[in-house]
Parts: C-alpha cells; sequence; structure tokens
C-alpha cells in the first residue's frame, strides 16, 4: 500500500513537471498515468485531476494577476461560456462508458499537441479593430511587456466566436477533468487575437472557476476518491511550482521536444488500451 | 499608439484582491491536504471510497452529519472547490464598487451557473 501511494505521488510530481513545461497542463498527462500504470477507474482518475486543475490554474492565476497580465474583463465574461460547457461535459461524462470516454481522452490528447508544434509570435497585432461588444463592455487593455520594456496596448474582436470555442472548451474541461487550457487560448489568441501572453494568463484564471463548475457535479456523482485525489492534487502542484521555475531555462527546447514525444506515445498507449490490446 | 490611458478601466485593487483570495484558498487547502496525507500514512490502510450521494445536502449530511476520517479528507477538498467560486462572488462586489455595472451583472450570471452546478444539476 505505502509503495503504491508512493508512486502515486511521484508520478504526479513528474506529471506536474512535463505539464508545466510543455504547457498542456498537469492534468492531461496524470490521467492516463492513473489508468495505465496503477489501473484506477478512469472516472475516479478525472475526478483526482479536475482537483489538481484548480489547484495549479488557482495558484498559477495569482501570480498573474498581480503582474496585471490577465485581463479579467474578457475572463468573467467567457466564464459564462466555460461553465455552462463544463456543467453539460460532466453530465454526459456520467452517462458515458470508459471505452468511450478512453477514446475521446486520447483524441483531445493528440489535437491538444498540434498547437505546441507551432511556433507562437509574441506579437501585439495592432491591426486587430474591438468588435461591437468588445467596445461596449470596454474590453481592449494593455499589459506591461518586460522583453520589450514597454506597456503594450491591445484590442479584442470575435466575442461571439470566442464564445462558442469557449463552450466546447468548458464542455471538454467538464467532460474528462482536464483543464483544457490549450483550447481556451485558441478561444482567445486565435479566435479573438490577443496577445499570447494576455491568452495564456487569462486562460489560467478561468481555468479554475470553470473545473469548480464540474468538481461539484463529480463529487456528488461519487467520481472523486479523496484517497485517490489528494496525493494528486498535491504531487501535480508541488510538479507544476517547480515546472514553471525551469521555463525560463532555453535549453529546455529539447526537453519539450521528447516530453511531446512522451504524450504523444501515452495517447497511443490509451487507443490501444480502449481497444482492449493491451 | 498610445491611448491606453482613455479607453482602459483599470479595476483598481481588483488584482490584488482576487489573486490574494486565490492564494489563501489554495494554500489553506494544500497545507490541509498535505496533513492528510501525512494521517493517510499513519493509519497505513486505505479504504477506497465509492459511491454517489442523491444531491449535494445528502452528500454534505454524509460528510459532515458524523465526523470521520472521510470528513477529514473531504475538508481540502471542499475548500479547493470553494475557491474559485469565492473569487467570482467577490468580483460581483469590486465590479460594483467600480460602478461598473455591466461587468458586475456578468459576474452575477457566472456565480449563478456555478450555484446551479452545486445546487441544481448536481
Amino acid at each position: 500500500m505505502l509503495i503504491f501511494y508512493f508512486g502515486i505521488i511521484v508520478f504526479s510530481i513528474l506529471a506536474g513537471i512535463i505539464g508545466a513545461l510543455v504547457g498542456i497542463g498537469g492534468g492531461i498527462v496524470i490521467i492516463p498515468i492513473l489508468i495505465l500504470i496503477f489501473h484506477i477507474n478512469i472516472k475516479i482518475a478525472i475526478g483526482a485531476s479536475i482537483i489538481s486543475v484548480i489547484a495549479t490554474s488557482s495558484s498559477a492565476a495569482s501570480v498573474y494577476l498581480k503582474d496585471k497580465i490577465i485581463n479579467i474583463r474578457v475572463g468573467m465574461l467567457l466564464e459564462i461560456a466555460t461553465t455552462i460547457g463544463a456543467i453539460t461535459g460532466a453530465e454526459i461524462m456520467g452517462i458515458l462508458n470508459t471505452t468511450v470516454l478512453l477514446y475521446i481522452f486520447a483524441f483531445v490528447l493528440l489535437i491538444s499537441i498540434l498547437p505546441l508544434l507551432k511556433n507562437r509570435d509574441q506579437e501585439v497585432d495592432e491591426n486587430v479593430k474591438n468588435d461591437n461588444i468588445a467596445n461596449y463592455l470596454k474590453l481592449s487593455s494593455s499589459y506591461y511587456d518586460k522583453k520589450q520594456n514597454k506597456t503594450l496596448h491591445y484590442n479584442v474582436t470575435n466575442i461571439p466566436g470566442g464564445f462558442v470555442i469557449m463552450y466546447i472548451a468548458g464542455l471538454i474541461s467538464g467532460l474528462l477533468g482536464i483543464g483544457s487550457g490549450v483550447f481556451k487560448v485558441l478561444a482567445l489568441d486565435d479566435v479573438m487575437k490577443l496577445p499570447m501572453k494576455v491568452s495564456t494568463t487569462t486562460s489560467n484564471m478561468m481555468i479554475g472557476v470553470t473545473a469548480a463548475a464540474s468538481a461539484f457535479i463529480y463529487l456528488i456523482n461519487g467520481y472523486i476518491d479523496p484517497y485517490i485525489a489528494i496525493p494528486v492534487m498535491i504531487g501535480v502542484f508541488v510538479g507544476s511550482y517547480y515546472g514553471t521555475k525551469l521555463i525560463g531555462n532555453t535549453s529546455n527546447v529539447y526537453l519539450k521536444k521528447i516530453f511531446i514525444l512522451v504524450i504523444l506515445v501515452i495517447a497511443i498507449e490509451m487507443i490501444l488500451r480502449a481497444m482492449n490490446i493491451l | 499608439m498610445n491611448k491606453s490611458k482613455v479607453d482602459k478601466p483599470r479595476n483598481k485593487d481588483m488584482e490584488i484582491i482576487i489573486g490574494y483570495t486565490l492564494r489563501t484558498g489554495v494554500l489553506i487547502s494544500i497545507s490541509l491536504a498535505l496533513i492528510d496525507l501525512i494521517l493517510i500514512f499513519i493509519r497505513g490502510s486505505v479504504n477506497y471510497y465509492t459511491g454517489s450521494y442523491q444531491n449535494t445536502f445528502t452528500f454534505l449530511n454524509f460528510i459532515f452529519g458524523h465526523f470521520s476520517f472521510l470528513t477529514l479528507l473531504f475538508i481540502p477538498i471542499i475548500i479547493l472547490i470553494i475557491t474559485p467560486v469565492t473569487r467570482v462572488l467577490l468580483s460581483i462586489f469590486l465590479f460594483l464598487k467600480n460602478k461598473d455595472y455591466i461587468l458586475s451583472i456578468t459576474t452575477l450570471t457566472v456565480f449563478i451557473i456555478l450555484l446551479i452546478s452545486i445546487f441544481i444539476v448536481a
């Protein structure tokens, strides 16, 4: 029992480090580990993951809030979409069987890797014009860029498009117990044209609230086993903390590529598990 | 390209207050979870817990109705889930204080959705 428990903690720390380094989040890494290595039921793994997601995203958000990078107004507005999505997702998760959930998870894991492979530019696109909603709600903002040593102003566009993607991001979060930050960033950065730095940090703030919406549903449905959730939440939290500290190091580009490969292998293993081959 | 002063409502202190709320909630939860983890190791046994509850009230009654080790285990988890909910609740009042009524209503909507997830859907 002690070894089993110790194993969960060690692997949760590792998942947290990989999740932070690759920029995919700890939850999406720990779920397949719990299933494949520790033979834990996928729904219990999902329940443990969502708890770790709240811990890591909330603590990261508190740092970015202090640095005044997060666009609180955009975040609050889109949380309407993500929380409704999360409730839908959590309800669907309760109905689906294990095999279907495994397939969906593997699929989402695979498409989550794609955006990591492309180099995102950090420049602020000055041609972006506010749409009507952005003007009305005063969503355009600015942030201080440390590298360029100046305050950058930016506009926000296509709120309805962002709203739709955010609903889907919330749905995936509630369905699989992950933060689904990749999809939130897709809405903020690619659809609404917020600067990358603002997108990733604002997404972090939204993840906690989105996860809370589905966490209570999991709790009542009995998917949160505290004996699993507690070591996972502590491990992933500690791992993410150290992972974030490691990001600044440029030599980690190579390490990042290896980890992306690791995630790819995990996704394939999950598909094999779903097909009953593994 | 410097028109930021004019059209940018800076929600003064808001970042600091809600950032502090999040940090405090997470720290309390993680500390209690660490104590729980030590207790689990000391007890040396893991009783896998399975079971669903009809609704939030039966759950809360089951957990807090009679004090058990399970109560201790669920406390950090519940504190953690409530942390972002508290952040949303606080934001409603902070936006109101800044006379930012539309955003206040937006945030209230998020809060109502969270209440629905806790008390109606769950």
